[in-house]
């Protein structure tokens, strides 16, 4: 049986693919190196979940899980690496943003934090956007 | 001690014509060592990307001319400018490069 965490990380990773952001490069739960010539890519990660148990006889809870959508993405022509991630951003917000529920899955889905880091050590800067999303569902 | 012979000794073993156009004076042809290693970016999701860098005898840019940051550099072809440098107070200095 398939738990509603990753249902609910497989249809946020689905949803960002479609929206044609980064092409395919969508990952979840992405923990090996990628290299700079792949980028702009996104991960999407879920690091920490609280549940309030709804049904003792069915087991189900209300559960509040933490997911980051982590947008990594490399300095370019078309301007600055901070001008880069906040178009990133951008896109992933609206998408995200579409249906807040991914088709039923999730009761509501709020961004509440967006961390920005820059590395300036390689032949390009390197950046990275990681909105954090509480998603609450039932499982 | 006089490092001069040494690093010339080591521009010839190990480097390559490059050239090099200090911030507002004319571009030079000088030898220097180019080295341009992998690195991992660990800033959240690790990345591999790499880390060039530049060996210079600080002389060849002329009497009283240092590196400076956005001096521009070109390598095989490839433009750089300069993001960061140390001199060894030998003579020679290490360039911390990025792609232009």
């Amino acid at each position: 049986m398939t738990h509603g965490r990753k249902t609910l990380r497989d249809k946020i990773v689905a949803k960002l693919v479609s929206a044609s952001i980064t092409g395919s490069r969508v990952y979840s739960n992405r923990f090996l190196a990628l290299s700079a010539d792949d980028l702009p890519a996104i991960n999407v990660t879920a690091s920490e979940e609280t549940s309030t148990l709804l049904n003792l006889s069915q087991k189900t809870a209300k559960r509040e899980l933490t997911l980051q959508v982590e947008i990594v993405a490399k300095e370019n022509d078309s301007g600055s690496i901070d001008d880069t991630l906040d178009g990133l951003s951008d896109s992933v917000e609206t998408a995200m943003a579409a249906d807040f529920t991914f088709d039923g899955t999730a009761l509501n889905c709020q961004l509440t934090e967006t961390r920005l880091e820059v590395s300036t050590e390689s032949e390009t800067n390197v950046g990275t956007a990681k909105l954090t999303y509480v998603a609450t569902y039932i499982y | 001690m006089d490092f001069g012979p040494v690093i010339d000794a080591c521009m010839s073993t190990f480097g390559e014509t490059i050239s090099y156009t200090p911030t507002g004076l004319s571009v030079l042809s000088i030898t220097a060592i180019f080295e341009s290693q992998s690195i991992t970016l660990d800033s959240g999701f690790p990345v591999i990307s790499k880390n060039p860098t530049l060996g210079i005898k600080v002389s060849d840019l002329g009497t009283g001319v240092n590196p400076k940051v956005g001096d521009a550099v070109t390598v095989r072809s490839v433009s750089y400018k300069v993001t960061d440098w140390h001199d060894d107070g030998q003579g020679g200095a290490m360039l911390q490069l990025q792609k232009a």
